[in-house]
């Protein structure tokens, strides 16, 4: 209870701007990445990174663990949703990126 | 010695209010949103090009606004000290506000005496000045395949400054350091945004932290420490990596073991055998990073340039950790030769070392520009990596790709 007034504080404190997270891919899940995750960061920090689906699920795991207010239903959108919008690029290893 | 007051920050030094920091931060975002109108269904990527201006940190790639996470492009590395403006910020939290009448360093734990030192205690010791490279352990992270989480860090999340501060054997030496003090916690003022995240504080073993050159430091670059580098005081382990290194520092504690945080335990750390690339790793099968790895960059010419026919002087930078570059060699026929670069005049222990070398391309065309550090231990960087989950110490051989027309 204490860690849901502290995300509420945290949430008036800084209140994520509309407009940040409109460029997101329109997709399932687009509106609780945009609410919640905007509550202690950047969509940029997220925007940013290309993941397997079980290194988001780390990430959202983990993100749970922090104090993002999410159920099982929401965990499970937005590991969706960022697995498919953020997902790698290319499965294939290379021993080193040659520019 | 100087007058603490003289520290003081004012809004032209760059210190700002938290409440003005963060309407500044919500204008940002405002930018960032409105300059990037996307069809639906379209995927956004982030790139240098699409980075948001930071007051004071303008020219810099702005990784995350919030919390501030800023690279310096490579192409701007054009001197042995990077700039207040220029220097990368790696930050996990807010940056938080702090007086400097308010200022207390807290030492506790394993020591005879615990104790709170003001600013103005901490002027009364010896002042010692120290060049230093410090280098995120993520730096180079976006170059791994498989991708690996966090901020995707290019070639600049490294900088040289010079600092100015205080011994922290000196500091600790009036609290009395117990023979049961193995670690010295390091605790800063950032607050993490919710109870359950983990505060970043972080541990060094105690040689590291008794070793003369181990640093508080209030002063880069003739100024006061920057907000966003940790003012009023901050930590500077040379040679280590920068996490090693903690920032707005209110908390020195000493401990028989290492700090058990999440920044300790799960964090921070590398495989202790070499893992095929993707394998997931427990953290018991990792070992806390300690010092940086060799490693250089070429600074100029930058990626994807065009030149024109003729001799050019390609410049870049090499640093290793606690000891000395021996050589940086280049290499502009896909690493079939090498030659030895020419090292700048300008040096210090944990300091990078600018390099140059003259290259007169043979033709016109397309060219890898490579180059490869070895330092004093006989180190040297590698042509491929060694992958680890979180995408730490990146340092093959660096490779530019250059048209010569």
């Amino acid at each position: 209870m204490l860690g849901l007034l502290w995300i509420v504080f945290v949430g008036a404190s800084f209140p994520p701007l509309q407009q940040e997270g409109d460029d997101l891919p329109d997709a399932s899940g687009v509106e609780r990445v945009r609410d919640v995750c905007t509550l202690c960061h950047s969509l940029k920090l997220l925007t940013q990174q290309r993941l397997s689906r079980s290194v988001w699920e780390e990430v959202v795991d983990d993100m749970m663990e922090y104090g993002a207010p999410l159920s099982a239903q929401d965990h499970h959108d937005i590991v969706d949703y960022l697995s498919i919008n953020f997902g790698p690029e290319d499965t294939a290893y290379t021993h080193s990126p040659i520019p | 010695m100087r007058d603490p007051e003289d520290v003081m920050p004012d809004e032209t030094a760059g210190a700002i209010t938290r409440r003005v920091f963060f309407s500044r931060m919500r204008k940002v975002s405002a930018m960032v949103a409105l300059g990037s109108v996307l069809p639906a269904g379209f995927v956004q990527r982030a790139s240098a090009s699409e980075s948001a201006s930071i007051p004071g940190k303008e020219l810099l790639i702005v990784r995350s606004p919030r919390p501030l996470n800023l690279e310096t492009p490579a192409s701007l590395f054009n001197r042995w000290i990077t700039p207040n403006h220029l220097h990368f910020v790696r930050n996990h939290a807010p940056v938080p506000k702090i007086a400097l009448a308010d200022f207390r360093l807290k030492i506790d734990g394993e020591v005879d005496r615990p104790s709170a030192l003001s600013f103005e205690d901490l002027m009364q010791l010896p002042q010692v000045t120290q060049v230093c490279t410090l280098e995120c352990a993520g730096n180079g992270r976006a170059f791994y395949n498989p991708k690996t989480r966090g901020n995707q860090w290019e070639k600049g999340a490294v900088g040289t400054a010079r600092y100015v501060g205080v011994r922290v054997k000196d500091v600790l030496a009036g609290a009395g350091v117990k023979a049961t003090a193995q670690h010295m916690m390091m605790d800063g003022d950032d607050i993490p945004p919710t109870p359950t995240a983990p505060d970043f504080i972080r541990s060094v073993p105690i040689e590291k932290a008794l070793h003369p050159d181990t640093l508080l430091v209030h002063t880069m670059n003739g100024a006061p420490l920057p907000p966003m580098h940790g003012y009023p005081l901050r930590s500077l382990v040379p040679g280590w990596v920068g996490s090693a290194s903690v920032k707005w520092l209110t908390h020195l504690s000493l401990m028989s073991t290492p700090f058990p945080g999440k920044y300790m335990t799960k964090s921070y750390r590398l495989p202790n055998l070499p893992i095929a690339p993707g394998t997931a790793v427990e953290p018991k099968d990792m070992s806390v990073i300690t010092e940086l790895e060799v490693k250089s960059m070429v600074i100029y010419p930058t990626a994807n340039a065009t030149l024109r026919a003729g001799a050019v002087q390609v410049r870049g930078a090499a640093w290793a950790g606690e000891v000395d570059i021996a050589t940086v060699d280049v290499s502009t026929d896909l690493g079939r030769t090498w030659h030895t670069a020419d090292l700048g005049s300008e040096t210090s222990p944990y300091a990078w070392r600018l390099w140059s070398f003259q290259w007169t391309p043979p033709r016109s065309g397309s060219y890898l520009v490579m180059s490869r550090a070895t330092d004093s231990r006989g180190r040297i960087q590698p042509i491929a990596q060694s992958w680890n989950p979180k995408g730490y110490q990146w340092n093959v051989i660096d490779m530019v790709r250059v048209n010569v027309s």
